[in-house]
């Protein structure tokens, strides 16, 4: 299975500082000052074992191809315009508006789905054996699709503002 | 004054956009669709979800021209929307996929592929049919290879790669310094290249040979 961890564990990032990969990946890319690319270029002219790795790193870059990106969408600019036209004027109150407003109104969207999710599971007063299959139901339901819905939100406030506040600098 | 270059002009069109000018901003988008779209579309690995992306890319390009500081290049800020907005939208299948117990879709998203499928074209019957089918192995492949990377490590490969930026213009874009542009390249070239290996075919005798 893929590793998709965002960060190395400490063992991994002291192998990952260290090393000539980092050097000749560089070389590879042209990111190199002149000076260290001429070092590098002699250690590559004695070294074979090196030479070799760095036409391996070349192989696998030159081996990352994708398909050519689609045309945009006949029309696709206008569109844009047109409901950027509908939203409002360009930089409108809503991107004036404070981040701690909008990240208040976020949290109090959060809390009162986490709030609704609560009532849901402790409303479930009939105790039949009939109805254990109901409240099971319920509680499934909350798991799938009401912590879903509250992660969604999640994201599409507080990661939404993070990312803007980003952007803004 | 007419703008002398393309950086200039894409500043005199921001400017107008913020004051409201809706042609300015639609040749604004004429201009940059393609680049939007083209990265949208190496992070998603999904033709519709980038162009989702890139609308709404473009649509907080229009709500934020007002507050663009000149101090960077037009270019430079668009994509680092682009790729904020991607990388959000890969934290949120990440959420979604953690959540949605059962969910028969991989990538939480009901009826789109999987990661690492990518949706192509149909290939024309023609000769160089052997081409075409080779293109789309090491198209699936690389696409399997870059949806397994960090996020992190994703921006910066495809901003390198695909978009041609260098590690200077790739800080600048992600707000971090070239050496960790250069930290995050070489340890997504080493899962790159494991994956890679991984998905290469089988060598036939000993002339077999590896993805190149």
């Amino acid at each position: 299975m893929t590793d998709t961890r965002d960060t190395d564990t400490p063992a991994e990032a002291r192998r990952d500082s260290g090393g000539d990969d980092r050097a000749l990946l560089a070389y590879l890319h042209g990111e190199l000052d002149e000076a260290a690319a001429r070092a590098l270029g002699r250690r590559l002219g004695r070294e074979p074992a090196l030479a070799e790795r760095l036409r391996t790193l070349e192989g696998t870059w030159t081996a990352l191809e994708l398909p050519p990106v689609a045309p945009p969408p006949l029309g696709f600019a206008a569109r844009v315009a047109a409901r950027a036209a509908e939203g409002g004027a360009a930089g409108g109150a809503a991107a004036f508006r404070p981040a701690w407003v909008r990240l208040a109104g976020a949290a109090v969207l959060v809390t009162g789905i986490a709030a609704g999710a609560g009532l849901g599971l402790l409303a479930a007063p009939d105790r039949s054996p009939d109805a254990a299959t109901s409240t099971v139901t319920t509680v499934d339901d909350l798991t799938s699709t009401t912590v879903s819905t509250m992660a969604e939100a999640y994201w599409s406030t507080f990661g939404e503002e993070l990312a803007d506040a980003e952007e803004v600098r | 004054m007419p703008a002398d270059s393309p950086a200039d002009l894409d500043l005199e069109l921001l400017r107008k956009t913020a004051a409201g000018d809706a042609a300015a901003f639609e040749e604004l988008v004429e201009r940059h669709q393609g680049r939007v779209l083209g990265v949208c579309e190496r992070m998603l690995g999904d033709r519709e979800d980038a162009r989702d992306a890139a609308q709404e890319v473009f649509l907080k390009v229009y709500r934020k021209a007002g507050r663009f500081r000149p101090r960077a290049r037009v270019t430079t800020w668009l994509y680092r929307i682009a790729v904020n907005h991607c990388l959000n939208q890969l934290r949120r299948r990440k959420v979604a996929r953690f959540f949605s117990l059962g969910d028969p879709s991989p990538d939480g998203v009901e009826g789109r592929e999987t990661p690492g499928v990518v949706r192509l074209d149909p290939v024309d019957p023609a000769p160089g049919l052997d081409v075409a089918l080779e293109a789309r192995r090491r198209w699936a492949a690389t696409r399997a290879a870059i949806d397994g990377l960090p996020s992190s490590q994703r921006a910066v490969v495809v901003l390198a790669k695909f978009e041609g930026l260098s590690y200077d213009e790739i800080a600048d874009v992600l707000g971090i310094t070239t050496g960790s542009v250069a930290s995050r390249l070489f340890r997504g070239m080493r899962r790159l290249e494991k994956a890679l290996g991984e998905a290469a075919p089988a060598p036939q005798g000993s002339g077999g040979s590896r993805v190149s």
